[in-house]
């Protein structure tokens, strides 16, 4: 940290309104918003010596061209898991899909040969991680670490074109050219994140994944970070799957949610249904319960009792109903069926027959 | 604030424990060559406590038997005799007593020394720790085995003095490892609440940082007994072992150089011995270290 | 007006690095009454985990002057230290690296206890650590576990049980609940109050969350780069913030509603500058909107605005 860096940071705001990604055209009208992404009845398990670990228990969801999906979900969820799935990156000793589609532009790619799936990683769909300081290698320089996703994916591309191409990303995510040949360790988390989306973004993929990105970062340079991810996303019509646990960051930043609780979607809609809907999943309700209002006076905390149910055993039927307040005796028994109100999913047996139509209060 | 339903307060404490030490027993037990070492290993030990057991110490190892020299391996005589005659199986599986008695002791000692140490220098450091291991740096400095020699040499071949040089020479080694191991440990939080408690420095180094920091030791006491037994072999080789005419397999390799060339079993048996033993030790010590590794710990 | 139960005068306490001094904590003045809560907050590097540490005298203090009850403690010889460690407790912020794992539930909780002579035999022990696990929320059952076989929020009342045995005054709390999952969170916070109003302990709630402070606290004090810049009611800070980066802290907190005055706006340009030999004056000068020149070169005293509301900044001097 020096006073180049304090140089830099005047350039950051301004160098990001300048730079442009090479290639970008104005999207076709008939293109935006046309499904990219389309995931059915996704099952993913782990098989360790010790148990049968079911993370994703039968998942859909969509995502359009432009469009920002945020997966909400706690601890063991499963989200992480959704998305190392979609780019097929689960350990292979234990992780496996037993079933389900994972479509990408009309190609399921849950079956396509490692080569194809190579040729997507990178160029159609990237991820960025939540540890920007694991996530870059130590020993190359970041002009070269940027590129070579470039060099990978443009094998007529030549290495000083690739080089050149990696400064100007720097630049569009507010890291000043000079300081392309340094190391990872020379600069912050902040930084190191900035970095690390400059490289999700170097093929200008058409989805991007970013597991909490934001979450090992201090609060205002959370702020910065998710500006950037914005901006970058608008200028770049990529669509976004945005995972998190601060429902803060949700209606920040995003277009649709999903909720997730041990390995299902229990609510989706758009970012007006969840918020300002009004009938929600209980957990739904908990989470929102949970949080610490900074607008509010809230004497003490609702918080759900009891903990997210272990993976690898799960209750039967509505694997909530041991937390409800509301369980009935048929939540104990069979998975409840989704309740469609236009774009509002929830999956509750709360709200699947009209006798018992409750509302769920926030 | 809800608790989770329990037993009435009151009760006594009778739930069952189960401990760090099984968790890394399991997971040595799934690494097949490790556990190959082991049985090995134990076999070994077996044989060698055993020993009086299958043969007569006085009539096959010591007692010479002109007649009987140099014979091949054959139904009487398991591993052949040597050139006083004398049953050579007898004189292997005795020597494997000597051979692993003196290992194990010299490392335990060493271990006890070397963690002391270790421990004092990794926790206080600064002076102490300067000044203990350049102490550790000049001991260190002097191949082992020419510090063994030289101290045998002007204390005398016995097993005593036999253990007590190896034991110095594998000193340096296991301090390092000890104080490296409570160095990085020293600043964990789980020690910082310990200072917080009020908890006094011995009992820190002994009861919270020493118990973490067993699994580096362990490898490195299991791969220093294989060097150990190694130099017990050459040391007797070379004369400077376990005084003639108690059986060694390193002393066994000596006496019969010369007429190894016509009858090879001479070499292959004791050589063979010494390959198993400190092979097998090679093998636990690295199934120790992944069982123990914290990055397994997943 | 009752004397408060820990002050702090000027305290500081720098690191030597190569490049110099890092300044982790710089002249810090707070003051926290009997059973209330001090929030500190603030982003990383600004010394807030430093200085709760220092306070406990788990970190030498580089100079000036800590009061607990009246008494400078940083004065006080080893044996006195001892003593102390029986009123000032601390929980941490990583349940998994505060506990050791090779102790059990039990050992972990008893320890306290047994280094301090609290207990005559060992059934009393027992007695006091099923005590214990019963005031946090933990049931018997998990007294011969071991703590990786548990999770994150039962592992941070295993650290609660053990600052509650000894009985302290003062806890220092050190991001306890920044760890943990958001419903895990607020069982955990209400569990912290509630233990407050039943025996009056006095906190220093460390955290990086505004949100978790204001719920938690009475008085809040805002730390940047080792100084404390904004001190006041939790109310009044949050109503009325004055300092630029109290502002800058309240306005990148992303809110959890759709409206649009709610919306992120004004988000704060720039990092955080060197802790290793800064220059004198203000810290946050490289990134304020309000900077001139006269907030670089001279220190700048906290100086009292309202009632209770201390600021550090030229623009209110």
């Amino acid at each position: 940290m020096s006073d180049q860096m304090n140089m830099e940071n005047k350039i950051v705001q301004e160098n990001l309104t300048d730079a442009q990604p090479a290639g970008a055209s104005a999207p076709q009208p008939e293109e935006a918003g046309k499904e990219l992404l389309r995931i059915e009845d996704l099952h993913v398990i782990y098989k360790t010596d010790e148990a049968l670990v079911k993370a994703v228990n039968g998942l859909n969801l969509s995502v359009r061209t432009g469009e920002t999906l945020a997966l909400v979900g706690e601890t063991g969820a499963g989200k992480t898991t959704t998305a190392l799935s979609i780019m097929r990156l689960l350990p292979q000793r234990t992780g496996s899909i037993p079933s389900g589609k994972v479509i990408f532009e009309g190609e399921d790619i849950r079956n396509v040969s490692d080569q194809r799936m190579r040729q997507i990683r990178g160029k159609d769909i990237s991820m960025i991680f939540q540890d920007p300081m694991s996530s870059l290698n130590p020993v190359l320089t970041i002009e070269d670490q940027i590129s070579e996703p470039l060099l990978f994916h443009n094998s007529s591309m030549k290495k000083s074109d690739a080089l050149e191409r990696a400064r100007e990303l720097l630049e569009m995510v507010g890291i000043s050219r000079e300081r392309s040949r340094e190391y990872p360790h020379q600069f912050s988390g902040g930084m190191k994140q900035r970095i690390i989306i400059a490289i999700a973004l170097a093929c200008e993929p058409k989805l991007m994944l970013a597991d909490e990105p934001t979450t090992a970062l201090d609060v205002t340079i959370q702020a910065q970070v998710l500006k950037l991810m914005k901006d970058l996303q608008d200028k770049m019509h990529m669509a976004m799957i945005m995972i998190t646990h601060d429902l803060g960051i949700v209606a920040q930043t995003c277009d649709k949610v999903a909720i997730m609780y041990a390995g299902k979607i229990i609510e989706s809609g758009t970012v007006e249904d969840i918020f300002n809907g009004e009938k929600h999943h209980p957990y739904t309700t908990g989470l929102f319960g949970s949080i610490p209002e900074i607008r509010k006076k809230t004497r003490r905390l609702h918080p759900i009792d009891g903990l997210m149910p272990d993976p690898s055993c799960l209750p039967e039927g509505c694997a909530f109903h041991p937390r409800c307040p509301y369980a009935q005796e048929r939540c104990r028994q069979t998975m409840p069926e989704p309740v469609v109100n236009d774009t509002h999913v929830v999956l509750c047996h709360l709200f699947s027959d009209k006798e018992n139509e409750t509302e769920g209060k926030k | 604030m809800k608790a989770d339903s329990g037993r009435p307060v009151g009760k006594k404490n009778v739930y069952k424990k189960e401990s760090q030490l099984s968790l890394v027993w399991k997971r040595f037990l799934k690494n097949k060559t490790a556990v190959v070492g082991l049985v090995v290993l134990i076999c070994l030990i077996l044989i060698a406590l055993s020993a009086d057991l299958i043969r007569d110490y006085n009539r096959d190892c010591i007692f010479q038997n002109p007649k009987e020299r140099l014979q091949g391996p054959s139904s009487a005589h398991w591993f052949g005799t040597d050139m006083f005659g004398r049953d050579l199986f007898a004189r292997v599986i005795f020597g494997a007593r000597n051979s692993l008695s003196i290992g194990f002791s010299a490392i335990t000692l060493a271990l006890c020394i070397g963690s002391v140490i270790g421990s004092v220098a990794g926790y206080y450091g600064g002076r102490i720790d300067n000044v203990l291991m350049r102490a550790m740096d000049i001991v260190l400095a002097i191949p082992d085995l020419l510090l063994a020699i030289i101290l045998v040499a002007v204390l005398g071949a016995s097993a005593g003095n036999l253990v007590l040089a190896l034991a110095i020479a594998e000193v340096p080694r296991t301090a390092r490892v000890v104080r490296s191991t409570v160095m990085s440990l020293r600043d964990s939080e789980y020690v910082e609440a310990a200072i917080a408690c009020g908890t006094r420095d011995k009992r820190i180094i002994f009861k919270h940082i020493l118990p973490n920091a067993i699994g580096p030791i362990i490898v490195q006491s299991t791969l220093g007994l294989a060097n150990a037994i190694l130099n017990v072999a050459f040391l007797s080789f070379i004369g400077l072992g376990v005084p003639s005419p108690a059986p060694e397999w390193g002393t066994i390799l000596s006496e019969n150089r010369q007429y190894m060339r016509n009858s090879p079993y001479l070499m292959y048996f004791p050589g063979i011995a010494i390959i198993i033993s400190v092979l097998s030790l090679n093998l636990i010590g690295d199934g120790l270290r992944d069982a123990v590794d914290p990055k397994l710990k997943n | 007006m009752t004397a408060p139960l820990i002050e702090t005068k000027d305290l500081v306490k720098y690191f030597d690095t190569p490049r110099g001094p890092l300044h982790a904590v710089d002249h810090v003045n707070i003051s926290i009454r009997k059973g209330e809560t001090l929030g500190v907050v603030g982003e990383s590097g600004c010394g807030k985990s430093t200085m709760g540490r220092t306070i406990l005298k788990l970190l030498p203090a580089t100079s000036g002057e800590v009061y607990f009850h009246g008494e400078n403690i940083l004065l006080y010889n080893k044996q006195q230290t001892y003593g102390l460690r029986e009123k000032m407790q601390i929980i941490f912020q990583d349940p998994h690296a505060s506990l050791n794992p090779r102790m059990t539930v039990s050992e972990i909780i008893a320890e306290p206890l047994l280094v301090n002579r609290r207990a005559k035999s060992k059934d009393e022990l027992e007695e006091r650590v099923f005590q214990l696990m019963e005031t946090v929320g933990l049931a018997e059952r998990f007294v011969n576990t071991y703590p990786h076989e548990l999770d994150g929020g039962r592992r941070q009342r295993i650290g609660i049980a053990r600052a509650l045995a000894l009985g302290p005054e003062f806890i220092v709390c050190d991001e306890p609940v920044s760890a943990l999952d958001v419903s895990i969170q607020a069982q955990i916070l209400n569990l912290m109050m509630d233990l407050q109003e039943a025996e009056g302990y006095t906190y220093m709630f460390i955290t990086h969350d505004l949100s978790v402070v204001k719920h938690i606290s009475n008085e809040i004090a805002v730390m940047y780069l080792g100084q404390c810049v904004e001190q006041a009611p939790s109310d009044e800070l949050f109503e009325n913030p004055l300092h630029p980066y109290t502002q800058a802290l309240l306005n990148a907190i992303p809110i959890p509603s759709l409206r649009p005055e709610d919306r992120l706006h004004d988000v704060i340009k720039g990092e955080v500058s060197d802790p290793i030999a800064p220059k004198p004056g203000c810290r946050f000068a490289n990134r304020c909107p309000f900077a001139k020149p006269e907030c670089t070169g001279e220190v700048i005293p906290l100086k009292e605005v309202s009632e209770g509301h201390f600021i550090s900044c030229r623009l209110h001097s």
